[in-house]
């Protein structure tokens, strides 16, 4: 049996490479990679406690997360794909025509 | 059979939303003819029975309905004149380029009824918010060429009002413990409350009552909104219907603030006749007859509520008089624009013709040749300025002379309204219809009697007999009346 | 039958206005003298109900409710500290005075009728005409037989409307219309002080029925209607107040100063008939409405005394005014305006039949001299300058008989129809319980001068008319019989109407019309003993004054010609042509300044406030923008942002737990 805290020290680790990832790249698809990485950090977190702590609920809610992330994957995967398809570049520093 | 009444107008909206045409329009009408024909039934058997069912229980929110009096009397005018105007704008020739107009009317009808039959705060809230949409939404498809400018004023204006309002709903129901927001529920807990709470609640009702009303200065969007809507005059009169502030009050607001109403009673008299005559004033010099009847409708307005603020039973009937029937011949004025605008405008697409069609004494001596319809708008307009023998008269007096009894001063001031409003009507009637002929136009027709005949009989008869009418306000003003301590 | 009794009376006003709405709806499609014969025979018909009225209430003590009522005003009273629902009934109620004035206004309105037959022929209007008036007559009925205040003002602003419509009916000219419209707003000017003592009144009895408040005085017992005590002391400042708004109230109707202005107007416009429908019936409203208030102004000293300035100052004005008119009808509208202040001195001086007296008097001469320059006009084809006539007695006979007993009744020659009026008047100001004796021989004494005046300016009008030589272009031609005998009708009744109201000194009961009317009208306490001898000077002097202002007037034309253009010339004749100029000082300090005020507030609330509203918009719009300056579009930049926030929220809990 692996202690909790390991799982809680990986998930901070993956967490960190996600978001060093996500400040440093540039490129589109990277950053949303990073997201995701970020988001199953939390989940394996999640799954830690839930097992540590016996309750269910963390587990359910985990599933329900991995469905709503890959719901999300399609969609954000599909606006990426639509904004190269339109612009030349998937930089995130070019593509601010939103601004305020 | 008063849920039928509320909701066959919303129901027929969608019905008609699948046909097009001569269809759409029957189908509409009949809508509105069947609910004012149930409403009828209603007064005739003496149906006020309450429906109350839970609606969100969890919240403490009822769906409860009942026409009582004054509501079954606004209910029955706003059925009335919504028939009157649908029909009327069958048969304009324009009416297959508006044909939204069917739907919106309707659905406008359902929130009004919703709002006069509400008795939980909430419910009230709601129709009193919903029936806003469709009201923009004419403005909006059909409005004139600074719609959208009129469009957000009004909608400012009346959300901005409407959300004080949702505050003090809620913040009525959390002082008080009240299990619900059921107007009975509330009433009785109300006056359990200290002086300064029942202030600040009484205010954010009023916020919502003073723009809808509208009291001077939250008047600002009115002018617009009538003068930008279409011409023919159908969203105005839905428009004029959608006063409702004045019955807020009564309903509402009054008695479950009493000690606030009175504390600030002098401050609303002298605001409300300050609007009479400042309305009256404005419209003199109006040169467009959409904002002359604005303006005149905010006289009419600074009126109702100078009579709801003497709180005192014979201003606050007067007061619900005025309200039920200037929303009969001040509406029918706007029927009358619509209708001398369809004989002027050759154009109704062209900005520069229409306006030219609404201005006053862009044409004279009209009466020539259209002697009756001449006749006809004399007598609306004599009924608007409260000459007696007509429907006006009632009202008005009524409420001076109940208001006189709270506040004198206030009411000279008002009653200085009966010297201008004669003014400006007779002025604009005389520039656009006596004088020199500079041209003809058709006489009214048949279809235009059978719009105006009714009305013509409805505001005749109530100026002179108007027990049956009065017979409906009664119970309910005294029991408000009575509340308020009566003086 | 009992039904009958009590409601027949009610009939009246309802037959005119049923020909109203007939004439209205199908008139256009009648014949030429159709709608004239039917308008005239339902006035007819309401002249027949009012000799019925006047035969059943003529025993009666107390007035004659009728019994078919419906509520017409909500009305709240206090008893016991209970609020008690008591609408206002609309009814009707027949008394003493009120038979007086239906029979004075069917039976001269029907004569009316029968002229205009003859005089509004061939013109466009005509159903159109005979709609009006019979409106007009159901107006003025409703006014005198209302039972309560409310239903008063429902005749009151009717006959208003009426006038409106009568003053506007050649409407396609700007100046009728113009004068039209005048006359509705000074009329509301009026009608709103009306309003304001009615709610005084209310506040005051809890009641707005006529016969409840004036009986609450004790000076009239009514059975069948509730007596309240109110305690209302003789002059307290709510009667005093409430009797000053009634006052200001009929002098609108009435054309006193200072709301006379609409009249001249009203009568230089397009017919004679709508004009004398003006002098004989409608402006004698306000004096109705005095004496119909008599409980209130007996009790009211101080508002009595300002009824009869007002009345002496108007009767100064009007006859002052009427001196250099041109116009043949506006010497008559003037005229008008100055014997309708006498009916308030009259009334003010507490002595109410008197008043009515000088209406019925009044209604008679001032009829036949408006039909009689009717009929002028109508032969020299519309001409209206006296300057252009002339000479008229041998081309117009009739007319001309019947104008010099017009003009000798107005002017107060003995034994006339004005010669009793005015004297009574005269007398009543002398020894009025109000205002003092000094005020009352002032009043007197203006009133004297006002007889010398009046018979003056109609000698004038007399002798510019028909003696002389004809100085116009015309053909003149004596009128039809249709016009002819409502004329001898009228001037009989100017000669012989002086007897209803005989002078004391001819014995204790001669005087029919004082008798008839004391329950329903009776007078004021306090009248100040004359003795006979001094009643006779009195008589005699104001029989001089009358004479007097003849021979001036001949001496005056005889000195300057008939066309009198040197006389008109100097100041005091412009004064007067311009009627002393009392519609100029409106025009520079009312009207304008009203117009300016309007036309400011409407720039300022389309323009101004829009403007307000604007900048507070736009405030919103630029905090918005400086705040979007966060939003720079580089999503780096939010993720540091996010992870920055997120760092102090954990920063921020991190210490709070170890602290």
């Amino acid at each position: 049996m692996v202690e909790t805290q390991y799982y809680i020290a990986l998930a901070a680790i993956l967490f960190s490479i996600g978001a060093v990832g996500f400040l440093t790249r540039r490129s589109a698809i990277q950053m949303f990679l990073c997201v995701e990485l970020m988001l199953n950090a939390a989940n394996l977190a999640l799954v830690a406690f839930s097992r540590a702590w016996g309750d269910l609920i963390a587990q359910s809610a985990v599933f329900i997360i991995l469905t709503l992330a890959a719901a999300e994957v399609a969609i954000g995967l599909g606006i990426i794909v639509a904004i190269f398809k339109k612009r030349p570049t998937t930089n995130v520093d070019v593509l601010s025509s939103l601004k305020g | 059979m008063i849920h039928l009444i509320i909701f066959i107008p919303l129901l027929f909206a969608l019905i008609a939303l699948f046909f097009r045409g001569q269809a759409r329009a029957s189908v509409s009408i009949f809508a509105a003819l069947s609910s004012f024909a149930l409403t009828a039934v209603v007064w005739m058997f003496k149906i006020d029975t309450v429906y109350r069912t839970p609606w969100i229980p969890g919240a403490g929110v009822f769906y409860s309905v009942t026409f009582d009096g004054p509501s079954l009397l606004l209910a029955l005018v706003a059925t009335l004149m919504t028939s009157m105007t649908l029909i009327y704008f069958s048969f304009r020739k324009d009416s297959h380029q508006a044909e939204g107009m069917y739907p919106l009317a309707l659905a406008m009808l359902t929130g009004l009824l919703g709002i006069f039959a509400a008795r939980d705060l909430i419910l009230f809230y709601v129709f009193f918010e919903a029936t806003l949409v469709p009201s923009l939404f004419m403005l909006g498809l059909y409005g004139r060429k600074n719609r959208v400018r009129a469009l957000t004023k009004m909608a400012l204006y009346t959300i901005f009002g409407g959300l004080l309002m949702l505050v003090s709903i809620i913040g009525t129901k959390y002082y008080t413990n009240s299990p619900s927001f059921d107007f009975l529920e509330l009433f009785g807990r109300t006056n359990q409350l200290d002086l300064e709470t029942q202030t600040w609640l009484f205010l954010g009702f009023l916020a919502a009552f003073a723009v809808k009303l509208p009291l001077f200065p939250l008047h600002n969007w009115l002018p617009d909104f009538h003068a930008e809507n279409h011409p023919s005059g159908v969203a105005d009169v839905m428009g004029t219907l959608y006063k409702v502030g004045g019955y807020g009050l009564f309903r509402f607001a009054l008695p479950l603030f009493p000690a606030a109403a009175q504390n600030l009673q002098w401050v609303f008299m002298f605001l409300a006749a300050f609007t009479a005559l400042y309305g009256a004033w404005i419209a003199f010099s109006s040169k467009d007859f959409k904002r002359l009847l604005a303006y005149a409708g905010l006289s009419h307005m600074g009126l109702v509520a100078l009579g709801m603020f003497s709180l005192n039973p014979i201003g606050m009937a007067g007061a619900l008089f005025l309200l039920a029937f200037q929303g009969v011949y001040s509406s029918a004025l706007f029927l009358i624009v619509g209708m001398l605008e369809e004989r002027l405008n050759k154009d109704s697409h062209n900005e520069k013709t229409t306006s030219q069609a609404l201005e006053i004494g862009h044409v004279r001596g009209l009466a020539a040749s259209a002697p009756a319809f001449a006749g006809v708008t004399l007598l609306l307009w004599f009924a608007s300025i409260g000459v007696p023998g007509l429907a006006g008269f009632v009202g008005e007096f009524s409420i001076f002379l109940g208001a006189y009894q709270a506040n004198p001063w206030a009411t000279a001031l008002a009653v200085s309204t009966v010297i201008a409003s004669a003014a400006f009507a007779l002025t604009a009637y005389q520039r656009t219809w006596l004088e020199e002929a500079t041209t003809s136009i058709p006489e009214l027709n048949a279809k235009d009697w059978f719009v105006l005949a009714p009305i013509l009989a409805v505001t005749v008869f109530f100026g002179v007999f108007s027990g049956s009418a009065l017979k409906l306000l009664e119970p309910s003003v005294q029991a408000v009346a009575g509340l308020l301590g009566g003086k | 039958m009992d039904f009958l009794n009590h409601n027949l009376f009610a009939l009246m006003p309802v037959l005119p206005l049923l020909g109203w709405l007939v004439l209205i709806v199908w008139g256009k499609n009648m014949k030429e003298p159709t709608p004239g014969i039917i308008a005239s025979s339902l006035v007819f018909l309401s002249f027949v109900l009012a000799i019925v009225g006047f035969v059943q209430v003529s025993p009666m003590k107390e007035p004659l409710l009728n019994t078919l009522r419906w509520d017409f005003l909500p009305m709240w009273v206090l008893e016991k500290g209970q609020l008690v629902s008591k609408p206002l009934q609309f009814g009707f109620a027949l008394d003493h005075l009120s038979s007086i004035m239906t029979l004075i206004i069917t039976g001269i309105g029907f004569l009316i009728h029968v002229f205009a037959i003859g005089y509004m022929q061939h013109d466009k209007g005509f159903s159109r005409f005979f709609a009006y008036l019979n409106f007009f007559i159901g107006m003025m009925l409703i006014l005198v037989l209302a039972d309560s205040y409310p239903v008063l003002f429902i005749g009151w602003e009717g006959v208003g409307v009426a006038s409106y419509l009568l003053i506007g009916f050649w409407y396609t000219d700007r100046k009728n219309s113009d004068a039209a419209r005048k006359a509705f707003i000074v009329n509301r000017i009026g009608d709103a002080f009306l309003m304001l003592g009615m709610f005084l009144l209310f506040m005051t009895f809890q009641t707005l029925n006529i016969h409840e408040i004036n009986s609450s005085f004790g000076s009239v017992v009514i059975p069948n209607v509730t007596t309240i005590s109110t305690g209302i002391a003789y002059g307290s400042p709510p009667l005093e107040l409430a009797a000053l708004f009634l006052l200001l109230g009929a002098a609108g109707k009435s054309a006193q100063l200072p709301l006379s202005t609409w009249l001249p107007d009203a009568m230089a416009g397009p017919t004679p008939v709508s004009a004398l429908i003006h002098a004989a019936t409608m402006v004698t409203a306000g004096v109705y409405l005095v004496a119909r208030s008599h409980g209130i102004f007996a009790n009211a000293p101080g508002a009595s005394s300002w009824v009869m300035w007002i009345g002496a100052l108007t009767a100064v004005y009007g006859a002052l005014s009427a001196i250099a008119q041109t116009d043949i009808k506006k010497i008559l509208a003037y005229s008008t305006v100055s014997q309708l202040g006498y009916m308030f001195i009259a009334v003010g001086s507490g002595a109410y039949w008197v008043g009515i007296f000088h209406v019925a008097t009044h209604a008679f001469f001032k009829a036949l001299l408006f039909l009689s320059s009717g009929s002028v006009i109508h032969a020299l084809d519309g001409e209206q300058d006296v300057r252009q006539m002339g000479g008229l007695r041998e081309k117009l006979p009739t007319t001309h008989i019947v104008s010099l007993i017009g003009t000798l009744a107005i002017a107060g020659i003995i034994p006339l129809a004005g010669f009793f009026s005015k004297d009574a008047i005269l007398s009543s100001a002398f020894t009025s319980p109000f205002g003092g004796e000094f005020s009352g021989y002032l009043i007197w004494a203006i009133g004297l001068i006002v007889a010398f005046l009046t018979a003056g300016y109609m000698w004038r009008w007399y002798t510019l008319v028909f003696l002389g030589t004809y100085r116009g272009h015309a053909h003149p031609h004596e009128s039809s019989s249709v016009m002819t005998i409502p004329l001898w009708i009228l001037a009989g009744l100017s000669v012989v109407g002086g007897f209803i109201g005989l002078p004391h000194f001819l014995g204790k009961n001669v005087n029919w019309l004082e008798h008839f009317l004391e329950e329903a009208a009776p007078n004021a306490i306090g009248f100040r003993e004359i003795p006979i001898w001094g009643e006779a000077i009195l008589i005699a002097l104001a029989l001089a004054a009358a004479i007097g202002g003849i021979l001036f007037s001949r001496w005056i034309i005889a000195r300057d010609g008939a066309k009198s253009a040197g006389w008109i010339a100097t100041p005091f004749g412009n004064a007067s042509r311009k009627a002393l100029f009392l519609d100029q000082t409106y025009d520079v300090a009312v009207s304008a300044p009203a117009k300016f005020v309007s036309e400011q507030l409407e720039l300022a609330d389309t323009h101004g406030l829009d403007r307000g509203i604007g900048a507070i918009a736009n405030g919103t719009v630029e905090a918005g923008a400086s705040l979007s300056v966060w939003q720079s579009g580089f999503v780096r930049a939010y993720a540091v942002a996010v992870l920055l926030g997120t760092a102090i929220l954990v920063g921020y809990l991190a210490l709070r737990s170890f602290a």
